[in-house]
């Protein structure tokens, strides 16, 4: 088919979206890990933006353009090719955590629009360890009614949930070796 | 008629069926990923038993992620406010419109494609009627005297009239795309209405229901207010980062006031000397003076707050904290946060969430209340 003929095609089909389409229903994600070391310790850890490639087993790299500053991106290109952009909109090393949106990703990568997260490592209940919170707010991937089961509500919040256990499982395998 | 408990039921944790995702390679996936579950709920927050009779006027805040409106007793000011009761609405519901009179509420529910009408008698509530809305229902307005239902489909780009005699749809208004956030004017002549994906307000003649304006503002406007004066409407933008100011007279925007990122409502003092507007990704609210504009405080707040409403009795401020699944209370003098409390999950609360306080001839009566210039 010719290419103007499919971009129509796919036009006419709705799935041509303004950049921040969503459905009315925001999703929301928490997940926590316990770790035996101090919070000092694990955030010197994740305290860089740009260092989740080497805490997050999925993610081969992390560049951020501008370190820690607000409005930076970074950009993360996954094990598996794909690529998701995210720019920083709070940083607070004191309380140690961060807060950032992506602001564009491929729904086949991560099946989610209008996302943003928080990272936080906060004392352990004991108050000799610490707690990694990674807490997200995000929409599906599909902005519409009866998204397809790979786009629908509950395909984001699995992704999102297991996105954020698998990072947090390896960051306490690695902060308790003592890497 | 089914029966509605009035303590919030404890939803049970799910477990989903694991799916492939394109976030692991099948090379790199990680060893012993557990079995997916949902969130659970935050521990140990059931609401108190409420065991007396309702004191002072009644709050409702849709609980989107409990299919839920908790029904908060405010009290009088100095008390901590209560959950009374807790109403099973539809699936996801947003949206919340108290009528005049304050005994009806209507809340969308846009996951089930319908409207809830909750009617009050005396301390408790039911709901009487759950009407099938458009593709999308979300933003809901009751007119000046209660007597019609406006319903915005975001989905379908129109706004539904609902009679609330009869609770049937009696008519359809085209407006922008994504249509959000609505409110009547006091005097119950026209009808605001946000487009989200418009970056617009439409304007509609309510003896008409035509559409006479439609008005430019800033990215993604969401929630929208109108002054209880009438002299101006209010709509949070977004993406843009700030409110649009309309001056109603000329029906042009008259100015911008920069908040923080992703606001979501603006709510008014009744004598309007005092805005306040919800920041998402801000944990915060900004307040500026409503007579010259200049900002006064960015109060922190829970996180991802959203619908905001200043009590009748004009000295305290209400804001639901969507993540954090409780509602704050700000002082509207002092300025500062003087408790919380828990809702149930992801609380909205879009729309008119408790009786309003003033209609205009009261609010033209008050001579101590000098002209605002929008």
């Amino acid at each position: 088919m010719p290419r103007i003929l499919a971009v129509f095609a796919i036009m006419v089909l709705g799935l041509v979206q303004p950049a921040f389409a969503h459905g009315p229903v925001r999703q929301k994600a928490v997940e926590k890990v316990e770790i035996a070391k101090t919070p000092d310790e694990v955030w010197a850890i994740v305290k860089n933006y740009d260092s989740i490639a080497k805490w997050h087993p999925a993610i081969a790299s992390s560049p951020a353009d501008k370190g820690n500053e607000i409005g930076s991106v970074r950009i993360l290109t996954l094990k598996s090719g794909g690529k998701i952009t995210e720019q920083l909109e709070r940083y607070d090393d004191a309380a140690h955590s961060y807060f950032y949106r992506i602001t564009d990703v491929d729904v086949k990568v991560l099946p989610v629009s209008n996302y943003s997260a928080t990272l936080e490592v906060k004392a352990g209940a004991d108050g000799k360890g610490s707690v990694v919170e990674w807490r997200g707010a995000f929409y599906r991937g599909y902005p519409n009614n009866d998204p397809p089961p790979e786009l629908n509500d509950d395909a984001a919040l699995k992704a999102v949930t297991e996105v954020y256990r698998a990072g947090l499982d390896h960051l306490k395998e690695l902060a308790e070796k003592g890497q | 008629m089914k029966k509605h408990p009035s303590v919030a039921a404890i939803t049970p944790t799910q477990t989903l069926p694991h799916q492939g995702g394109g976030f692991f390679s099948k090379r790199h996936r990680a060893p012993g990923l557990p079995a997916f579950s949902a969130v659970a709920l935050l521990a140990g927050l059931v609401p108190a038993l409420f065991t007396g009779a309702v004191a002072g006027p009644l709050a409702y805040v849709t609980n989107q992620g409990d299919d839920s409106v908790s029904v908060v007793d405010t009290a009088p000011n100095g008390s901590a406010p209560l959950v009374v009761e807790t109403v099973k609405v539809g699936r996801k519901p947003a949206g919340v419109a108290v009528a005049p009179d304050g005994n009806r509420i209507y809340i969308s529910n846009p996951e089930s494609r319908s409207i809830s009408v909750i009617e009050r008698e005396g301390d408790h509530h039911r709901v009487v009627k759950e009407i099938a809305v458009g593709q999308g229902p979300l933003g809901i307005a009751t007119d000046a005297t209660g007597s019609r239902v406006f319903v915005a489909d975001w989905y379908q780009d129109g706004v539904f009239v609902i009679d609330a005699a009869s609770l049937a749809v009696t008519g359809r208004i085209t407006v922008g795309k994504s249509p959000s956030g609505l409110a009547v004017a006091p005097a119950g002549d026209r009808l605001y209405v946000a487009n989200r994906e418009s970056d617009s307000v439409s304007v509609v003649d309510l003896a008409s229901l035509a559409v006479i304006a439609e008005i430019k503002v800033g990215t993604a406007p969401f929630g929208l207010t109108v002054d209880p004066l009438g002299t101006r409407v209010f709509v949070a933008n977004v993406q843009s980062g700030d409110v649009s100011v309309i001056d109603t007279a000329s029906l042009n925007e008259t100015r911008r006031l920069k908040v923080r990122e992703f606001p979501y409502g603006v709510a008014l003092t009744p004598d309007g000397s005092r805005i306040f507007v919800t920041n998402q990704h801000d944990n915060s609210v900004s307040v500026f003076d409503g007579r010259t504009y200049e900002p006064l405080k960015l109060i922190p707040v829970g996180e991802f707050p959203e619908g905001i409403l200043v009590h009748p009795d004009g000295r305290r401020v209400l804001v639901a904290s969507w993540f954090d699944d409780r509602m704050d209370v700000i002082d509207a003098a002092s300025l500062a946060v003087t408790g919380g409390i828990p809702t149930g999950r992801s609380p909205r609360a879009f729309g008119q969430f408790m009786r309003a306080s003033k209609r205009l001839a009261e609010a033209k009566s008050d001579a101590t209340v000098p002209p605002v210039s929008p």
